[in-house]
């Protein structure tokens, strides 16, 4: 539908915008620490952090299989989303901004420094360092795969996929390396800006050609054709009531806050508590404004097109463009196409770009220098930073191109393998009597839950991390009642929540 | 003003989980049925998300930012 040549130009606008804005940032902001590279140390100003948080958080699924979801899963799904969205500002306020207050005197790199500087334990560290390495470096691969997979699907495939794999992945890896969180930030500002439009302009499109603006004629339709839409669990038993909690409080945890890209975000980078509150109150306005945009394409494409494949639905946007929009509109189906493309484009790329980032640093900085004791100078732990970025994107680019199945195996349970590191966290924070022991415990006994979910009991789909949640919580207090730590080794993590509480709010 | 700001956090806490209890009760609403699902999101989802911006709004106004940082 889209000419090679179209894409070619689309994408060469885009990555040369992408590096233009990298390297304005490494002019402006001469990156001189590892830290500075890695989290921004604690510099964003709201706008960009709300924008750089959301656009990081969502990924290709919004155009790709999200719209498919919905079509599947019925409003149910859609209902059980708003479930946990809106419990962000709990966890912000009650985890994230105390992980944000200690980090403002303590300053830390990476997600695991935290729980470092709280247990003083080399062995949780490393065993965190990995479990957040699984979780971030399968995500640059997949996301390569999915605009890889819309080029070829924009062109019909004419493109060729091997090639656009290559060309955004080293374009990928190169604004990174040169521009750190901050180019980030501001690329994943104007993208989180351009897919969301794009996402909008795409439902509202298809809804004035397919049923003249009428919502409620789509509406009308569902109801004679797959009435269980409106109802759970939904036309294809998507939403049973275990997966209504299962799922929901794996992203509110998982997803939202424990992945290290948006730990990061959410923990270490906003400028000051105010640009914290405002990420608080907007963020799940924003959220549920783009995953309602994505609900209407599954609720415009089931009224059009009932019975759908599942793999047919995995590329819903495009099946509509290209059979239902085409057909009247074709002009307007080339525009939505492109626009489709472009989105998927922003999206991927504000993702990848995340977790290329926290992936490098956790490496250099966890795995490197305080696992394997390599020293290094301010200058140095920024060179290798950046070697590792470089390093880790090349191998995802490596693997986009012949994925192996190992990588859709991590990806699957990414949000599940995070979600025992919460009650860590948490405990770590409000216990002082939380000692390493129970830390390291809870770790390994929250992980191996949720590799028997997944593999042994197979109720992944279901319950994800839950399970690997509460026994992380429950071994970590029994094992903390039962060993002593030296109360020196939390004194500053401790005096340091302290003197900020006194630093940043008002006592009467 | 510290206990008070306890309690309120607790009272927000609280409202929260209740209400997203009441969200994921197992068996409410029924299977294949619109109307009680739509009734059962009004009477769930919509508190949930009340709860937690009303809640948000009080605590932020129980921990006033200082408009220039405290040098420690």
């Amino acid at each position: 539908m889209i000419s090679q040549r179209t894409i070619w130009i689309a994408f060469a606008v885009y990555l040369f915008f992408l590096l233009a804005v990298a390297f304005y940032e490494n002019i402006k902001s001469k990156q001189t620490s590892a830290r500075g590279f890695a989290t921004a140390g604690g510099s964003i100003s709201w706008p960009i952090l709300v924008m750089t948080y959301l656009a990081s958080l969502m990924s290709t699924w919004v155009f790709f299989a999200g719209p498919g979801a919905y079509y599947r899963g019925g409003i149910g799904y859609w209902a059980s989303e708003l479930s946990y969205i809106c419990l962000f500002p709990i966890m912000v306020h009650f985890v994230m901004n105390k992980v944000w207050m200690i980090n403002s005197k303590r300053h830390y790199t990476t997600p695991a420094d935290f729980f470092y500087d709280r247990f003083k334990s080399p062995l949780l560290r490393a065993l965190l360092a990995l479990i957040f390495l699984s979780a971030s470096f399968p995500y640059v691969t997949s996301v390569l795969i999915a605009i890889s997979k819309g080029a070829e699907i924009a062109t019909n495939n004419e493109i060729s996929y091997e090639k656009i794999v290559i060309i955004v992945g080293i374009v990928l890896v190169a604004y990174v390396m040169i521009g750190g969180l901050k180019s980030i930030a501001l690329t994943d500002t104007i993208q989180g800006i351009a897919y969301i439009s794009i996402l909008w302009i795409i439902v509202i499109a298809c809804i004035v050609v397919a049923f003249g603006g009428s919502l409620g004629q789509a509406i009308g339709k569902i109801q004679e054709q797959t009435s269980s839409w409106f109802s759970y669990p939904g036309p294809e038993g998507w939403v049973t009531y275990g997966s209504r909690f299962g799922y929901p409080f794996s992203c509110a945890i998982g997803w939202t806050v424990m992945l290290p890209h948006v730990f990061i975000r959410s923990g270490y980078s906003g400028k000051d508590l105010g640009t914290q509150r405002r990420l608080m109150f907007l963020t799940p306005v924003l959220q549920a404004f783009v995953w309602t945009g994505t609900m209407l394409i599954g609720l415009v494409s089931i009224a059009l097109l009932p019975g759908l494949s599942s793999s047919e639905t995995e590329y819903i946007i495009p099946y509509l463009i290209q059979n239902v929009i085409n057909k009247s509109h074709p002009t307007l189906a080339v525009i939505l196409m492109l626009g489709f493309f472009v989105g998927a484009l922003a999206v991927g790329i504000s993702t990848a770009d995340s977790f290329l980032l926290v992936a490098g640093s956790i490496i250099s900085e966890d795995i490197v220098r305080h696992t394997l004791h390599l020293k290094f100078s301010e200058k140095g732990r920024l060179i290798c930073v950046r070697s590792v970025v470089a390093f880790v994107g090349i191998s995802s680019i490596f693997f986009a191109i012949r994925p192996p199945q190992l990588i859709f195996t991590l990806i699957m349970f990414a949000i599940a393998i995070v979600m025992p590191l919460f009650p860590i966290l948490v405990l770590g924070i409000y216990w002082k009597k939380a000692t390493k022991e129970g830390a390291i415990v809870g770790t390994i006994v929250g992980t191996v839950l949720v590799l028997l979910t997944y593999f042994v009991w197979n109720m992944g789909d279901t319950w994800y991390g839950a399970f690997g949640l509460f026994g992380a919580t429950i071994s970590m207090i029994l094992v903390s009642l039962v060993t002593e730590n030296d109360p020196e080794d939390s004194k500053k993590f401790y005096e340091a929540l302290e003197e900020t509480e006194d630093i940043y709010f008002e006592n009467e | 003003m510290k206990n008070k700001r306890k309690k309120v956090e607790r009272i927000w806490l609280c409202s929260v989980i209740f209400f997203y209890i009441c969200y994921n009760l197992p068996m409410i609403p029924k299977y294949g049925q619109q109307f009680p699902m739509l009734l059962h999101s009004l009477l769930t989802l919509v508190p949930l998300w009340i709860s937690v911006y009303v809640g948000l709004i009080c605590v932020c106004r129980l921990y006033p930012l200082r408009k220039k940082e405290k040098k420690s």
